[in-house]
């Protein structure tokens, strides 16, 4: 009990510290939601031109047949991943550049809370833009959003936030190993946009193609995320999304937090933890 | 009483990254640096060891694997009775280390705010890490700067902000990498003053303090450990081994002089290592 009551504290010291860097670059926070607000639009044109035909996009049907709706739940959560993963990438990287991730790892702090407490800004911010991608798309843009089973899409938005975080931990071994070119940001950045059904349905995929789209966590919150709120899908409906989620989480973040000791342990070797 | 810092037989040796050239020339193998090549050293409690040695010495290497930043080749090294490679997170809570990188903060909040990210990582919050954070920024006078944004303060100011963050957990152990490399000299001795009146004779605690300053040295500590290439080449009272400390400086420099003067003969030779008064 007094061990969690410590790592809250721990970690609220991260987020707190994060929230006040990221208020004293006032401009850029500005920027962030001006950038939810411009893609909003384009998609909006885009789905303008749709309407004509997606009627007759049988693959549409399912996620209640209008391709604006489909197209702002891709894009608000298929930025989720790639923005939390790039900004706590970033972060890594600046902390080693600058030398307070050897300060930190200094401290009688633990590896995991500090790493678990790095991530926490990316992912909570991240969360905030995605909200934002759909209260303009319901207020400006009209799109009708289901919140009759909003504790559904709350628990895919935690589900999201776990399973991003397993993500982000495994890439932050590669940046202390590696300092630049982290795979696992690159990679699945490409391989999601690819396969997720971001912007078409992924039911327009080869079979087998939507069998390995399968396997990125992506592809469950998208499909998720569209049945709950655009067609106030329940919980039995999603349900086989709910388990890879969770369990891509309950192995994910432990394999990926061995990872990244692994990955300090060989950085102790080298003397390399505050290398360029 | 076990001794605050026990290390034997430490050995480090770095392989640094090859060059692309290295790199495709595979089968001459990987060149390697000893940075660290035999060092046995024991502290006790309230004693103030100087660490002396020249650039390249091997101090800093000394002191990160004390801090657990680096993890030693061979040898055996304890912190307040800790084994530092074995249980590193136990041995750290023993430790508090002034790092040289003295940008090693977050350059868009304060140092108020700076200092208690730190203490919260230390394990201290709340009312405690504000009132422990207000007692280590009046020791180095920094009282006034706590509100400034950490960007905004002088070089100078920085080093004592790391200084101030060695010291928030108040540690038995204390490391000290060329903590006064960027001060003035009137601050560089109230620094100096702190280490040896309130952490050592009133604290008890044990401190290491590296530099490549012979005068600083002088001016800190009874006992002086000198380091050469990777060893421990003598310590002792820096009054009975300074005839060696200059022999280790300058041997190192005359060969450096030597180069200097291939390429300009009509210089003058460079007098020995100086010590102010
Ligand atoms: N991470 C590293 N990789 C390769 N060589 C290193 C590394 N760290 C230190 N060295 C080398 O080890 C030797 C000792 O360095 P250091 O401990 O920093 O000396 P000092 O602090 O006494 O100036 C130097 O020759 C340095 O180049
Ligand atoms: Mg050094």
């Amino acid at each position: 009990m007094k061990r969690a009551w410590a790592l809250l504290r721990l970690l609220w010291a991260f987020l707190r510290r994060d929230i006040q860097i990221a208020a004293s670059y006032r401009l850029q926070f500005f920027f962030q939601f001006a950038g939810v607000l411009s893609i909003c639009i384009t998609f909006f044109f885009l789905s303008l031109m749709m309407r004509r035909v997606e009627g007759g996009i049988i693959q549409l049907e399912k996620y209640g047949g209008k391709y604006f709706g489909f197209v702002l739940v891709g894009v608000a959560f298929s930025t989720y991943m790639d923005a939390a993963l790039r900004t706590f990438a970033q972060a890594i990287r600046q902390a080693q550049i600058t030398g307070t991730f050897e300060a930190m790892l200094t401290t009688r702090a633990k590896i995991g809370p500090l790493i678990a407490g790095s991530s926490l800004y990316a992912v909570l911010f991240t969360s905030l833009r995605t909200v934002a991608f759909l209260v303009f798309g319901a207020l400006i843009f009209q799109q009708e959003v289901h919140l009759s089973t909003w504790p559904v899409a709350l628990l895919f938005m935690g589900l999201t936030l776990t399973a991003t975080m397993a993500l982000g931990i495994f890439a932050a071994g590669f940046i202390v190993l590696f300092k630049q070119g982290d795979p696992v940001t690159a990679g699945l950045a490409g391989l999601s946009w690819l396969l997720s059904g971001i912007i078409y349905p992924k039911e327009i995929l080869p079979h087998w193609v939507q069998q390995v789209a399968g396997a990125l966590p992506l592809t469950h919150t998208l499909e998720a995320m569209r049945l709950v709120l655009l067609t106030g899908a329940p919980l039995e409906v999603v349900w086989g999304s709910v388990v890879y989620l969770s369990a891509f989480s309950l192995v994910g973040i432990p394999v990926a937090l061995a990872w990244f000791i692994y990955a300090v342990g060989r950085a102790r070797v080298a003397g390399s933890l505050a290398n360029y | 009483m076990s001794a605050a810092v026990e290390i034997q037989g430490l050995h480090k040796s770095f392989r640094p990254r090859r060059s692309l050239r290295q790199w495709l020339q595979f089968w001459k193998g990987r060149p390697e640096v000893e940075a660290l090549r035999g060092v046995d050293l024991v502290v006790q409690p309230g004693e103030l060891v100087a660490l002396l040695g020249p650039n390249g010495a091997g101090k800093t290497t000394l002191l990160k694997v004390l801090a657990t930043l680096v993890t030693p080749s061979a040898g055996t090294v304890r912190v307040g009775g800790v084994d530092a490679i074995k249980d590193p997170d136990r041995a750290r809570a023993q430790l508090g280390y002034v790092l040289a990188e003295e940008r090693s903060f977050f350059w868009r909040i304060s140092v108020r705010e700076n200092l208690r990210f730190f203490a919260a990582l230390q394990g201290l919050y709340g009312a405690e890490a504000a009132r422990r954070v207000d007692e280590v920024a009046a020791l180095l006078g920094l009282g006034d700067h706590l509100g400034r944004d950490f960007q905004d303060l002088s070089v100078g100011q920085r080093q004592r902000v790391a200084i101030a963050r060695g010291l928030l957990p108040d540690p038995p152990v204390v490391l000290f990498d060329e903590a006064t490399r960027s001060l003035d000299p009137g601050r560089a001795e109230r620094v100096r003053r702190v280490i040896r009146e309130l952490l050592v004779q009133r604290g008890k605690k044990a401190v290491i303090f590296a530099t490549h300053d012979l005068a600083e040295a002088r001016a800190l500590a009874d006992r002086v450990v000198v380091m050469a290439e990777g060893r421990i080449a003598c310590q002792g009272l820096y009054a009975e081994i300074e005839p060696e400390i200059r022999r280790l400086f300058s041997a190192e420099a005359a060969a450096e002089d030597q180069a200097l003067l291939r390429l300009f003969p009509d210089l003058a030779p460079a007098p020995g290592p100086e010590v102010r008064p």
